[in-house]
């Protein structure tokens, strides 16, 4: 399995990545989601997405509605997580497949 | 931000948080990680990561295994028989450390790591310096 972890903050995403690695899943990082596209060009296929709501220059959620609108990502689950647990709602209507309050549960994951 | 560059550090701890947030810094600082999980395959696991600069292990495992036995089996095998081995441990450090100096083990870091002092505490062990944590970090 991999997943592909979107996050600005590379601490975030090498703590995601190394907790989904002793879990046997690998992952790509995406630290600037404005140049996603370009990260995404000759990726391995993706089983499962990350997704930090709060990253600069772009809304969490206007990345979520532009992997939706391609073909490689409409069947992939994906999953936003947050330090406000207050979107939960949001996420939810709009077809989110799961949330992840930070700090993240290892457990849990 | 490469004061651990190339250094090779194994580390033994059943908790993914805990070793991921461990493995992140010290990537952050150069360093290459491997990690054994239930301490059940370490010396497999130790064997495909070799060469190995460092270990750390925790001292609490669930199914009855302790990180003092897996500190004997490390020591067994002559190719690990040197390489230093540091606790990383959420126990009462006052009741610890003289059980893992007796032991023989190269130091103790309380748990929880302090994100600031934790890559300095690696780079002094990895010199030969002895590192003696007795009061937890307020991180």
């Amino acid at each position: 399995m991999h997943a592909l972890i979107i996050d600005d903050d590379s601490f975030n995403l090498g703590v995601l990545s190394q907790m989904l690695n002793m879990e046997g899943v690998s992952s790509s990082g995406v630290i600037n989601p404005v140049a996603l596209d370009d990260a995404l060009v000759d990726s391995t296929p993706i089983d499962l997405v990350f997704l930090d709501l709060e990253m600069p220059g772009i809304d969490g959620l206007e990345v979520f509605r532009n992997l939706k609108a391609d073909n490689r990502f409409q069947r992939v689950p994906i999953i936003a997580y947050s330090v406000h647990i207050s979107e939960i709602n949001k996420v939810r209507q709009l077809g989110f497949q799961g949330f992840i309050g930070k700090p993240i549960d290892a457990v849990v994951i | 931000m490469s004061k651990l560059e190339n250094k090779h550090v194994f580390v033994i701890e059943d908790n993914p948080a805990n070793y991921a947030i461990i493995a992140t810094l010290l990537q952050m600082y150069g360093a290459k990680t491997g990690f054994e999980r239930w301490g059940t395959t370490t010396i497999g696991r130790l064997r495909k990561f070799a060469p190995v600069d460092l270990i750390l292990l925790d001292l609490m495992f669930p199914y009855g295994v302790s990180g003092f036995d897996i500190f004997d089996e490390i020591r067994a095998c002559p190719e690990f028989a040197q390489v230093p081995i540091v606790a990383v441990s959420a126990m009462d450090a006052a009741v610890a450390i003289p059980k893992v100096r007796a032991k023989g083990f190269s130091g103790f870091i309380a748990k929880p790591i302090s994100f600031t002092a934790f890559p300095d505490q690696i780079s002094k062990v990895l010199n030969n310096e002895a590192v003696w944590q007795y009061e937890p970090s307020s991180i």
